[in-house]
């Protein structure tokens, strides 16, 4: 269980932070997101898929956007649930 | 001309032979209209990530081309009605770099 679902059980979004730790950065400063790198996008989504907010995940904005366009790529071709 | 590069997932009962078939098939589309194969990567055989259309998994080929926009949407037309092509997804990419001509970020 990633901390994010830790969080999510916890409680609706927005009443509590504490539990939703940020993880170490795995993404380098402009580094590309490429869509079939499934390894790679499967840290930044829970097990069920969802994407994770960058607030956890401590991308810039500009990454979360690339991982998000990234794993709706990825979905529609069955790299990601 | 842009530089595309599309993702096709084939039927994974195919054998090596009808694959190959299919490729050419699908190289052979692109030239029709217009356009020219730059590269052809197999991923080989893969499960996917959840089950679609009751299928489990699927031959991955990934092919990058030039062509005129106007054109995707007659390739993506004629591939629909191949049986063998599962699914495919046409992306632009980037035009390569004299350093790294290989991989490139796609953009849609």
């Amino acid at each position: 269980m990633s901390d994010y679902d830790r969080d999510a059980s916890r409680g609706r979004a927005g009443e509590s932070q504490r539990g939703a730790r940020r993880m170490s950065p795995v993404l380098l400063p402009g580094q590309v997101v490429d869509y079939k790198d499934a390894e790679m996008l499967r840290k930044f989504v829970t097990e069920q898929g969802r994407l994770l907010p960058s607030r956890i995940t401590g991308v810039t904005a500009m990454q979360q956007r690339q991982i998000k366009r990234a794993v709706r790529q990825a979905r529609v071709m069955g790299l990601l649930p | 001309m842009n530089r595309y590069e599309a993702m096709f997932i084939f039927r994974e009962d195919l054998k090596e032979e009808g694959l190959e078939e299919v490729l050419n098939k699908v190289r052979a589309e692109i030239k029709k209209v217009g356009g020219e194969v730059d590269s052809t990567t197999r991923m080989g055989r893969r499960a996917f990530a959840r089950t679609m259309q009751k299928k489990t998994g699927g031959q991955y080929v990934i092919v990058v081309f030039r062509c005129a926009g106007s054109q995707i949407t007659a390739l993506l037309a004629k591939y629909k009605l191949n049986e063998d092509v599962f699914r495919v997804q046409i992306l632009r990419a980037a035009e390569p770099t004299a350093a790294a001509p290989a991989e490139a970020p796609e953009k849609r």
